[in-house]
């Protein structure tokens, strides 16, 4: 083929890494040399991160969706978009990206006391330097001794909490200050410790950890050397063993020392164990701990029963993850390795605030603008196209030597426009936002197909007008698949059933149900008896619903009448056990609702006593009832009618887990196998072995990449990363 | 069935990186700065300045990069590289020596194979680059411009030739330096912890004589294997780029029909360590190390 001709890309999708892949290869520098098409089943894109306006423009989620500081290439590729779209600030109010997103950086975890009862623990992070998004132009921060230089400044910050809440002002002794000691000196005073029982005293606790603080630092800017272990991981056995004793005398009753201590307690078990497992020289960085659970590999370190039952593993590693073999509560499962790199990333690398929200639904703030910037582009979208299969050529005419190809890919249609192409946008108040259901007005004969009930998104329900079957070379030249992991034993079974390796991926890359439910509400949340900050995302909580994010800052981006407006909104979500039998989404749905209102009734009054009627029972009256028209608003339990819920239970809805052993199961988006297809998702083998925006998007980058050699991978930011 | 279908290059790599290597990327990765990018190159005026390496190039206002630009740039990036490289080798050593004791045959072993590894990174790397120019249609091959003060490629150059063999060859052969360099300045630090280095005798198929008129220590290493592979051993470089090579080393055969290193030691050739590497005649592929030490008499 030659060089100038354009090469015609089917783009099987429209999630994070889909779009993604779009928004790179079409990228002016490429002057145009690919074509894109992107197939999507239903009237909007987003795929898990898809949101929708409901009635009064309410803003609709498939789940929450908060966005990490350390998501460098989503940030990247979101910065992109906005300045070319390049939005009139006078016409739109979210115009640049700082409009869409903002810093949250109030982050709680629930957990139950002694007594049975539940705490919130609020923590504010401070913000760092930069943006994400911003080059990173410094060296490499991404290296575990470095890593393990910012736990030992972190547990040296955190014990000198503990210090001095526990005596204040009375300094332990005189420690030695920090030096710029040189490494025989380091050596010869790490010994002394060692061995003389300096490490019994706090005053030795915090020389010990400034030495090793000093010693990662080292360490970090010169090329690793086994022969220092040894004596780091005795050190570090010693510090433990001490700070152990001394802050669990300290901690006594006190809460929030014992949270400390937690978090010290985490943090050395996750230096021991680098230490231990050799992480820091690892030609595999954390995949070498890629087959033990998190928890267990935690165990195996050396850390404490209590930290493992804490909130800040707990919800941090598996709550916030969705981390649950076969969404089953009692099944933790995910893999040491990616909750290290994860955790380490979050915690350490991350640029501007620890969270960023949106200042709407991340359709409007994140699909919306892709969609915009795609079209102005060139790229054709193909809605209300099902994905029924992809077919690959008949092995018996490949000439010697080429490579298997996907020779066709046939769709479902499930609607046709009735007048040129289906506009999917509507305006809400100058901001273009996705509806919750399509317009059947724009679609040929749509008055029967919406009171027929065709849900265009459901995997369940296969109606469709026609079919269509795009061939290779009249059609398109390349495919880039990016539906959910889940989808994938249904689109392509050829494929899975021909190829070991994707029958192995499908096995072992597995996914979760999830649901979620979103209150509207008539009292703020102080109101509501909440007395940590507002605009708390917490996490760790009972479940059914573990995570709570006060999301009451996309109020005024709602259409409520002045006079009927709610006084706050509230997102909860979690993992869905999944059934032995059954998956009915009609009776998932019911039994979400059927969670959600046991939650409020039994759960929600430890998060918000106010809501709570003087029996203990919910407040049903709380709930904003929206527009009941004429008839009276639900009373009790019925009105939790009003709001709205979701089970995310279709194959490509399910959340990917990074279970323990299966990330060498994962294939890459620079796979040749099949020389015109190409993986892309949050499940391929795209560096972050996460279920998450950044890994999504990663893996788009890394398809363009795949076809356009750029971005090259360097730009990749964590591609390359222990 | 294939023509005309479109089909992809198999990629260099598909896995990230993730050993310690990473650790060696600094200033640029993310393309904020840096011509390591063809279309980014093209656009600075004065390319070479703009990497941060020496100035001097004329850069590619009108048209296409030349490979005259090019080369230069590379040549003085691997200059750069080389340079830096060895002296980081000493620098290392040396840190070794005062800080963490000795370095047993284990560590220097891992040091070994870590180096190796970053330097293919480096390698493909910058091959990438080579072939993202290719595909730019870089029209002609031309030598660099001696005017602009640079060293000599340590291979023959001719229009016509392999370049993207030559660059290889040339990228291996630095690389292989700065871990020589490293190694070599470990085994001079620290004389009693020295690896066995009988391994390193055994794998050596290849007598050595040695020509000079000063005491001179030879180190061949040659890989497994490689004794039944044509060999070549290219010109040595001191990590003082103001030394000349060392020139005159080559395999022959000798009346027995066995294969020997030949070296000879001019006499006005500077005191110092020489490093150099060993490859297959016909692929150019590196299949061992050479260090010379030509000591003052």
């Amino acid at each position: 083929m030659s060089q100038q001709t354009p090469i015609r890309i089917a783009i099987l999708g429209g999630g994070c890494a889909a779009m993604t892949a779009a928004f790179e290869l079409t990228r002016p520098e490429h002057q145009g040399r690919y074509h894109v098409t992107v197939y999507q089943q239903g009237w909007r894109l987003g795929g898990k991160g898809a949101s929708g306006r409901g009635p009064a423009d309410r803003i609709e989620e498939h789940g929450l969706h908060i966005w990490m500081g350390f998501y460098e290439n989503a940030f990247r590729v979101m910065r992109d978009c906005y300045a070319e779209l390049g939005r009139d600030p006078a016409a739109c109010h979210i115009a640049t990206w700082r409009d869409a997103f903002f810093p949250a950086s109030e982050i709680g975890l629930a957990e139950r006391t002694d007594e049975g009862r539940w705490s919130s623990w609020i923590s504010s992070f401070p913000a760092m330097p930069g943006l994400p998004g911003d080059p990173l132009t410094s060296e490499n921060p991404f290296t575990v001794s470095g890593y393990l230089w910012r736990s030992a400044r972190l547990l040296l910050t955190l014990l000198e909490s503990v210090r001095e809440r526990a005596a204040p002002g009375n300094a332990p002794g005189e420690p030695a200050p920090p030096s710029p000691l040189s490494p025989e000196a380091l050596v010869a005073q790490l010994g002394r410790l060692v061995r003389y029982g300096g490490l019994a005293t706090l005053a030795g606790i915090f020389e010990g950890l400034r030495a090793l603080q000093t010693l990662f630092e080292l360490w970090s800017r010169l090329p690793p050397q086994r022969g220092g272990e040894g004596l780091l991981a005795h050190l570090v056995d010693a510090l433990g063993r001490s700070a152990s004793r001394l802050l669990q005398e300290t901690a006594g009753k006190d809460p929030e020392l014992r949270r400390i201590w937690t978090i010290a307690d985490l943090l050395l078990t996750v230096i021991r164990g680098s230490l231990r497992f050799g992480l820091v020289t690892d030609p595999r960085g954390f995949d070498a701990i890629d087959g033990y659970d998190y928890r267990e590999w935690l165990a195996l370190n050396g850390a404490s029963r209590s930290t493992l039952d804490s909130a800040f593993v707990r919800a941090g590693a598996y709550n916030l993850s969705f981390s649950y073999q076969d969404g089953n509560l009692s099944l933790p499962r995910t893999s040491a390795g990616q909750a290290l790199r994860g955790a380490l990333r979050m915690f350490f690398t991350y640029r501007g605030a620890f969270f960023w929200k949106m200042s709407a639904g991340m359709g409007d703030v994140v699909f919306a603008p892709l969609y915009e910037v795609l079209r102005r582009r060139g790229v054709r979208f193909e809605l209300f196209h099902r994905l029924e299969n992809v077919k690959l050529a008949d092995p018996a005419r490949l000439a010697p030597g080429e490579k298997p190809y996907v020779e066709a890919v046939e769709l479902a249609v499930q609607a046709r426009a009735r007048l040129g192409e289906y506009q999917p946008l509507i305006d809400v108040r100058g901001l273009p936002c996705w509806p919750s259901r399509p317009d059947f007005s724009q679609l040929e004969d749509g008055e029967r197909l919406e009171s027929e009930g065709w849900d265009l998104e459901s995997f369940q329900d296969r109606r469709q007008v026609g079919s269509r079957i795009l061939k290779v070379r009249e059609d398109f030249d390349c495919v880039i698949l990016g539906v959910g992991i889940g989808a994938i034993p249904h689109v392509c079974r050829e494929i899975v059933a021909r190829d070991p390796r994707w029958r192995q991926m499908v096995q072992a890359v597995q996914s979760a149900e999830t649901q979620a439910f979103q209150l509207w509400m008539d009292a703020d949340v102080a109101a509501l008896g909440w007395t940590g900050p507002p605009g708390v995302t917490l996490s760790g909580f009972v479940e059914p619903f573990d995570t709570w994010a006060d999301m009451s800052h996309l109020l005024p981006e709602e259409s409520w009448p002045a006079e009927r407006r709610p006084r706050s909104i509230a997102y909860f979500c979690s993992v869905l056990p999944t059934p032995a039998a059954g998956t009915d989404p009609a009776a998932r749905r019911e039994e979400v609702r059927q969670n959600a209102v046991r939650f409020l009734e039994r759960d929600v009054r430890h998060l918000w006593p106010g809501a709570a009627a003087p029996d203990g029972r919910f407040r049903w009256d709380l709930l904003h009832p929206g527009d009941a028209g004429e008839h009276p608003a639900p009373e009790g339990p019925e009105r939790f009618a009003t709001q709205f819920w979701t089970a995310n239970v279709n194959p490509s809805d399910r959340y990917t887990l990074s279970l323990p052993g299966s990330a060498r199961s994962r294939i890459s988006p620079l796979d040749n196998s099949y020389d015109n297809l190409i993986l892309t998702g949050d499940w391929t083998a795209c560096g972050l072995i996460a279920g998450c925006v950044e890994a999504a998007v990663m893996s788009g980058r890394l398809a363009a990449h795949a076809l356009a050699g750029r971005p090259r991978l360097e730009e990749i930011v964590g591609f390359d990363h222990p | 069935m294939s023509e005309d279908r479109f089909q992809r290059e198999d990629p260099l790599r598909t896995d990230p990186i993730r050993n310690f290597s990473t650790t060696l990327r600094s200033d640029g990765w993310s393309g904020a700065t840096g011509p390591t990018d063809p279309s980014d190159w093209m656009n600075q005026e004065g390319s070479a300045a703009a990497g941060g390496s020496t100035a001097g190039a004329s850069g590619g206002s009108t048209g296409g990069p030349s490979f005259s630009q090019f080369g230069l740039h590379g040549i003085r990036l691997g200059n750069a590289v080389l340079r830096d490289q060895m002296q980081r080798g000493q620098e290392f050593a040396e840190q070794l020596a005062a800080g963490l004791g000795a370095p047993s045959a284990d560590l220097r072993q891992l040091l070994e194979r870590m180096l190796r590894s970053y330097s293919g990174m480096y390698i493909d790397t910058t091959l990438l680059w080579m072939d993202l120019l290719f595909q730019l249609r870089i029209p002609t091959v031309t030598p660099p411009d001696p005017a602009a003060g640079v060293g000599p490629l340590p291979f023959p150059l001719s229009p016509g030739a392999d370049l993207r063999r030559v660059v290889e060859r040339m990228l291996r052969a630095y690389s292989g330096m700065y871990i020589d360099s490293l190694l070599l300045w470990m085994d001079l630090l620290f004389p009693k912890q020295q690896p066995d280095n009988s391994s390193l005798k055994k794998e050596a198929t290849a007598s050595v004589a040695v020509f000079s008129s000063r005491p001179t220590l030879c180190t061949l290493s040659l890989n497994p294997g490689a004794e039944t592979q044509p060999l070549e051993a290219c010109q040595l470089w001191s990590r003082d780029t103001t030394k000349p090579p060392l020139m005159d080393v080559s395999f022959q055969t000798g009346s027995d029909g066995k294969r020997f290193l030949r070296v000879r030691v001019p006499d006005d050739q500077p005191a110092d360590l020489y490093l150099g590497v060993v490859c297959n005649r016909t692929t150019g592929e590196p299949l061992g190390n050479l260090a010379i030490e030509i000591r003052q008499p």
